[in-house]
């Protein structure tokens, strides 16, 4: 173990400091309880054996300085104080104080008790990684519980919860954003030539080009079977770019699509687009009707929920 | 723990130091399983001279607030050290310092000197004993 040994007495913290070496453990002595405390913050300090008395930081003073430490790692506190000093050692046990050894320290004494201290640090130590284990998987849990198996996307309920995230991000902050429903053209018929097996690869390689091509403060979701939604935090003119741009991507993706009707025998997507003011719902209903509109007018194109969105360069002049 | 005159008075009825402390000093080893206790001693007959000077200049200055920390100090060397004599002269100097008694300082400063050259002559003894 690592030992602080405290005392401002350079003789008594000499033998302090041996007797621990002595006992197999690394000694570090130090003349004040500030010294001390500077030494617990910057090293892997299992033990402080410290003198009650001193000038500046007292022990207690110095006990309660590490025991608010207590999250980042236990240091097992030992106060040494006089025989007849019943008061003080009262009042450390009370301030967090592990054990309180009489003065004269007798090495044999202080053998007994690192070896209690290594025995409770032990399971100090135990514990806060089973703790630091459990909160892992917590954090996992909360993850995989968002996360689409199939696509690596985040599910519905990430979709939602993010979607509330960035509506009020707009409303209070004026950041607009806006949402691109991505559906695979021909997918039933993809199922049904090449198999499902085929189908589920064809979705996994379109989520992985579509997470290719977003930026970080993008968004992508799995939002129904063959149907991916992206949300991005931009204007309508800048998320109708995006969109096409995917589009594109998925297309020159080359994901073989034997079985698909017309011409052309790779994955395409059509996507619709919208953005702007309203609800996450309402802009859900504006995406699946534009979406609607991209596929019955050809498929693998983009259509703008443009009735409600002025996007002039976009729109043919006429 | 035992604080009356007469104890001090005749520090000779008992010995200068305990030896079972210095025994259990003695236990006290380097990473080769050498006994420290020659650096241990050493350090605290060379620390102890020290100490006693800053008594004889508090005690000159008349700086009792003085006297009673270093008395403070001396009493955890000593009693490391199985010089019980030595420890107690020093809370009776402590004491005496808190009080005010620049008097009873004065003297207490004296048989702890007196003390202190028992304590060396026994240890430099134990030393040739061991």
């Amino acid at each position: 173990m690592n030992v602080v040994v405290v005392d401002d007495d350079p003789v008594v913290r000499l033998v302090l400091a041996k007797a621990v070496a002595s006992m197999g453990h690394v000694s570090l002595p130090a003349e004040t309880g500030e010294a001390a405390l500077h030494l617990v913050e910057t090293k892997p300090v299992d033990v402080v054996v410290s003198d009650w008395m001193m000038p500046g930081m007292t022990g207690l003073q110095l006990c309660e300085l590490v025991r608010a430490r207590d999250e980042i790692q236990y240091v097992y506190f030992m106060l040494v104080t006089a025989l007849d000093d019943t008061e003080h050692a009262l009042a450390g046990i009370a301030a967090g104080v592990d054990d309180c050894l009489v003065k004269p320290v007798r090495p044999f004494d202080l053998r007994l008790r690192l070896m209690v201290a290594e025995r409770v640090t032990e399971l100090h130590r135990r514990l806060a990684e089973r703790q630091r284990g459990l909160e892992r998987s917590n954090v996992d849990l909360a993850a995989s519980a968002r996360q689409d198996t199939l696509t690596g996307l985040g599910n519905r309920l990430k979709m939602s919860e993010d979607l509330e995230i960035f509506r009020s991000r707009r409303d209070r902050y004026h950041e607009s954003f806006g949402v691109a429903l991505f559906d695979i053209d021909h997918f039933k018929t993809l199922n049904d030539t090449a198999g499902h097996l085929a189908g589920d690869k064809a979705l996994r390689e379109v989520a992985t080009v579509i997470r290719r091509e977003l930026r970080e403060a993008d968004m992508a979701y799995r939002y129904g079977g063959e149907e991916l939604l992206v949300v991005l935090p931009a204007g309508v003119r800048r998320v109708a770019a995006a969109a096409d741009r995917i589009r594109k991507a998925v297309e020159h993706a080359a994901i073989p699509h034997p079985g698909r009707p017309g011409p052309g025998t790779v994955v395409t997507a059509s996507v619709g687009v919208a953005a702007g003011e309203g609800e996450a719902e309402s802009f859900l209903l504006a995406a699946d009707s534009a979406l609607y509109k991209a596929k019955s007018s050809g498929r693998n194109q983009m259509s703008v929920a443009g009735r409600w969105f002025a996007i002039p360069e976009l729109t043919p002049s006429p | 723990m035992r604080q009356d005159r007469t104890a001090v008075a005749h520090p000779e009825d008992r010995p200068a130091v305990d030896e079972t402390i210095i025994e259990q000093l003695a236990g006290i080893t380097d990473g080769q399983g050498f006994s420290v206790l020659g650096e241990l001693l050493n350090a605290f007959l060379g620390a102890v001279p020290g100490r006693l000077e800053a008594l004889d200049r508090a005690v000159a200055a008349e700086d009792l607030t003085a006297v009673g920390d270093q008395a403070h100090s001396l009493t955890g060397s000593a009693a490391s050290f199985g010089a019980r004599g030595m420890a107690d002269l020093c809370r009776e100097l402590r004491a005496a310092a808190h009080q005010g008694d620049l008097d009873a300082s004065r003297r207490l400063v004296h048989d702890l000197r007196a003390e202190f050259l028992r304590v060396r002559a026994w240890l430099i003894s134990f030393r040739s004993r061991a």
